[in-house]
């Protein structure tokens, strides 16, 4: 899942956090807000980026708060 | 009898109202010159026909849709232009336009020719030619027409025509009275052409900008330039020489502001509605106690996240990057924050969406940074010439 790393380490680029590996251990434990720091807007930017890339809007259903509950959504 | 003036081969067409209307016998116009194409003379014909004869016509998209009764129960001989004119200056009819649906559903709104005639400037030079920007049967356009007509001046009908064709009318016919939006004279750049003809420039419909102001300066050099707020409930009601706006002494007893809002007094607006007074839904700040500067609609407004972000703002930054020829932002639900802000930007230098967002992070607070950036060749622009955002 290399393309959800990527968008979110855009994110993180853009705003100037630290970056995450998805070869790390326990990076799908990761929170978005509270480990990567994200908040509402950048959350806002991930949904509208993980759409354009997969056509699913992952927090229709629900605010998703770590990297695992991303990528369950994703096909 | 009829006649009509026509030039086709430059791609533009001439209206010479004053000579085009020495008719009166609609049926027999329609027989002869009627064709599926849309024709400005036609057109003008059958309005100028109906208005004669105390006809109402309801306007839509070119097109003259409803007449209150087709027979011409007497045949009227016109003497003269002056005869003609004076014919049209009294007309008992009334226009029923619609309006353009950029903030809603479009509206029925009806008006008198009488409130047409009022709205316009008696001007003696004969030489004045206009260029026609406007949908015809809109309300700036038709504005620009009884404008010309009631002044026996030349129109020249440059309805979504290009850049090319405008600059060649405008050096061949001498055109020296324009009026258009500001997405218009937006799609005219770059700026690279100089059109000393033009002695008034006229922008309405929007908000426009002084950046905008500042190119059109440049090249239509000898051109005063005009700001005209108008709407088709009102006409025109308010017109300013440079970036602010006066309440005329003549509607001063007709124009009130409420929270900063624009209310019209229902003598100034056409009869869709039988309020007294009309919210116009369109915000001014004022600089002192007389001159204002209208800052946007209140449906321009949008809640991101909790905040309260004028669309026309994040436009207007972004409008005035160097790199940035023309954008529209437009909002989309958005399960996070209600709703996102979409920038559809039109740009003169390749930029990634990142090197883009780098230009405007210093200029914008961030909840006004557009979510969503698409890179477009052109804009959506509705048949009035306003932008629209989608």
């Amino acid at each position: 899942m290399t393309i959800v790393e990527n968008i979110i380490n855009e994110i993180c680029e853009d705003k100037g956090l630290d970056t995450i590996s998805f070869s790390e251990n326990g990076y799908q434990d990761l929170k978005l807000r509270d480990d990567i720091g994200f908040d509402s807007f950048d959350l806002a930017q991930l949904t509208v980026m993980i759409e354009d890339e997969f056509d699913i809007d992952i927090f229709e259903d629900g605010i998703v708060s770590t990297v695992r509950e991303i990528l369950q959504k994703l096909p | 009898m009829f006649s009509i003036y026509k030039k086709d081969q430059s791609n533009y067409k001439i209206t010479d109202l004053s000579f085009v209307a020495l008719i009166n016998d609609l049926e027999h116009v329609k027989e002869n010159i009627y064709c599926n194409n849309f024709s400005p003379e036609l057109f003008y014909i059958e309005l100028i026909c109906s208005l004669i004869n105390n006809i109402d016509v309801t306007l839509y998209d070119n097109k003259i849709i409803e007449k209150s009764h087709t027979k011409i129960e007497n045949s009227i001989t016109l003497l003269d232009v002056e005869d003609l004119t004076a014919r049209i200056m009294n007309s008992k009819s009334s226009l029923t336009l619609f309006t353009s649906g950029t903030t809603g559903n479009p509206k029925r709104i009806k008006h008198t020719v009488k409130r047409f005639i009022e709205m316009c400037r008696v001007q003696e030079d004969r030489n004045i030619v206009w260029a026609l920007l406007y949908n015809p049967s809109h309300m700036a356009g038709l504005q620009v027409f009884f404008q010309s007509f009631i002044n026996k001046n030349k129109l020249v009908y440059l309805f979504e025509t290009s850049k090319m064709v405008l600059l060649k009318a405008c050096e061949a016919e001498k055109i020296t009275h324009i009026s258009a939006t500001p997405t218009f004279y937006r799609l005219l750049a770059p700026y690279d052409f100089v059109v000393p003809t033009i002695v008034r420039c006229t922008l309405g419909g929007e908000k426009s900008d002084s950046k905008l102001l500042e190119n059109l300066k440049n090249v239509f050099v000898n051109a005063k330039m005009n700001n005209i707020y108008a709407s088709t409930e009102a006409g025109s009601i308010f017109i300013s020489k440079g970036e602010f706006f006066e309440v005329l002494p003549k509607l001063k007893d007709k124009v009130k502001f409420v929270e900063n809002e624009i209310v019209l007094h229902h003598t100034l607006i056409g009869e869709f509605d039988k309020e007294k007074w009309f919210y116009t839904g369109d915000l001014v700040e004022f600089i002192d106690d007389k001159k204002f500067v209208i800052i946007s609609r209140k449906s321009d407004f949008v809640n991101i996240g909790g905040n309260r972000v004028n669309i026309l703002e994040v436009e207007q930054v972004i409008r005035n990057l160097s790199q940035v020829i023309n954008v529209s932002i437009s909002t989309q639900d958005n399960s996070v924050l209600g709703k996102i802000l979409i920038a559809n930007v039109v740009l003169n230098i390749e930029l990634t969406k990142k090197e883009f967002k780098n230009l405007i992070k210093p200029k914008l607070a961030h909840y006004k940074i557009p979510t969503k950036i698409n890179f477009v060749e052109k804009l959506k622009m509705a048949k009035s010439g306003k932008l629209i955002r989608t």
